[in-house]
């Protein structure tokens, strides 16, 4: 790189102000987020779950009522959308694999469909929960 | 490397506002990105007001009527008018496109015409497109072939062996799905981007070509190949309709099936 372009200011590109947010780029960052919400914040708390459930009735108890609080419920509803959007939204990347599904209108009707299979299983997570 | 904001050189400031022609009743304004080497100041949106009813119907067009009419200063990079040479290349209104093929009417009143995304800016929408060539010739993008060809000198295709090619070959290199990829945003110094993983797969989609072992060994990187997340910002910018998502999720096919023998 000479000096030159090193002056040279760096044309604007982010999302939001300089480039469009559309549909795949929103379901791309959503699978993106779904993602280490499950890594970061789903898979610990289960392990966390197990691990006071060994440790007897009175840690477990403590969990349990972390749980029903209300930061637990907001964590349980954020995590059953994550994972019923990821899935899906994953189904969606293990097909285009395959090299299928990738006309610009498969890409939109694909994507619709994995909307409409989250909020189907999300709400078959609230009627089992209720 | 991701990064939240533009370096501080880089961010855009208002500029000059250059009303229209006395008498104008339809009109529509062109917000462009504007950045003089010499000046040493940050770029600045220029507000251009044009008089639709004295301009022809594309947004070059009108890009050329500022240009020759209102501010002779405005650099851009343009030739064929018609949608072959690539040149004219952009972020129009947030979306890759050339200006020659985009249509006035199809745009809001106030269109906002920057230089192609994440890329150094040599002069106002002309970018450095260096780095892009270099990795196009870092594919070998040629017939390679040490064979012979048997009859008559040259290499025949069948039918079907010469349509595979459709929809690759169409390729103009203008770069609007290279930019509009938010994986060549973080890593272009690494990731080869979605212009040249298609020329990539148009040789290896080639029947003639006799070298795709080498190409898939070339392709078979975390960072060359791998670094595509499928987003498919690619096939939705490009002007040509040509479907540069398809085309690498073909690659790691071969890859894959290659593997697998």
């Amino acid at each position: 790189m000479s000096s030159k372009s090193k002056l040279r200011p760096l044309s604007p590109y982010m999302l939001g102000p300089y480039y469009r947010f559309e549909f795949q780029t929103l379901m791309s960052i959503a699978f993106r987020l779904s993602g280490v919400f499950m890594a970061l914040v789903l898979a610990p708390l289960g392990c966390l779950w197990m691990l006071m459930l060994v440790m007897g009735p009175e840690s477990f108890a403590a969990m349990q009522s972390f749980m029903a609080s209300w930061l637990g419920t907001a964590i349980g509803w954020l995590g059953a959308l994550a994972v019923s959007f990821h899935l899906c939204a994953g189904i969606r990347h293990l097909a285009w694999d395959t090299a299928r599904f990738l006309e610009k209108p498969q890409i939109r009707a694909t994507g619709w469909l994995a909307v409409f299979g989250t909020l189907v299983l999300f709400a078959l997570t609230l009627w089992v929960a209720s | 490397m991701l990064q939240l904001r533009l370096p501080k050189n880089a961010r855009p400031q208002e500029g000059k506002t250059f009303p229209a022609a006395e008498g104008a009743k339809r009109t529509k304004t062109l917000r462009i990105y504007r950045w003089d080497p010499d000046s040493g100041d940050n770029p600045r949106v220029d507000r251009y007001v044009i008089d639709l009813d004295d301009c022809g119907p594309m947004l070059l067009d009108a890009i050329n009527k500022v240009k020759n009419e209102i501010d002779p200063t405005v650099t851009y990079r343009r030739s064929c008018r018609e949608g072959i040479c690539g040149s004219c290349a952009m972020n129009i209104d947030g979306k890759n496109a050339l200006a020659c093929t985009t249509a006035l009417d199809a745009l809001d009143d106030d269109v906002t015409v920057f230089p192609l995304p994440h890329l150094p800016v040599v002069k106002d929408l002309v970018p450095d497109m260096s780095g892009f060539y270099e990795q196009y010739a870092s594919i070998k993008p040629w017939l390679r072939n040490e064979a012979v060809p048997v009859e008559e000198g040259e290499r025949l295709q069948s039918h079907d062996e010469r349509e595979k090619l459709d929809g690759l070959y169409e390729c103009i290199l203008c770069a609007c799905c290279q930019t509009s990829c938010p994986s060549y945003w973080w890593n272009g110094d690494k990731y080869l981007g979605p212009a040249i993983l298609l020329q990539a797969y148009r040789w290896l989609a080639d029947s003639r070509d006799g070298d795709t072992d080498a190409r898939l060994d070339e392709l078979d990187d975390a960072y060359k190949l791998y670094r595509c997340h499928t987003i498919l910002s690619c096939t939705s910018a490009c002007p040509k309709g040509l479907n540069p998502g398809l085309a690498i999720a073909e690659t790691k096919k071969m890859l894959l099936e290659r593997r697998g023998r």
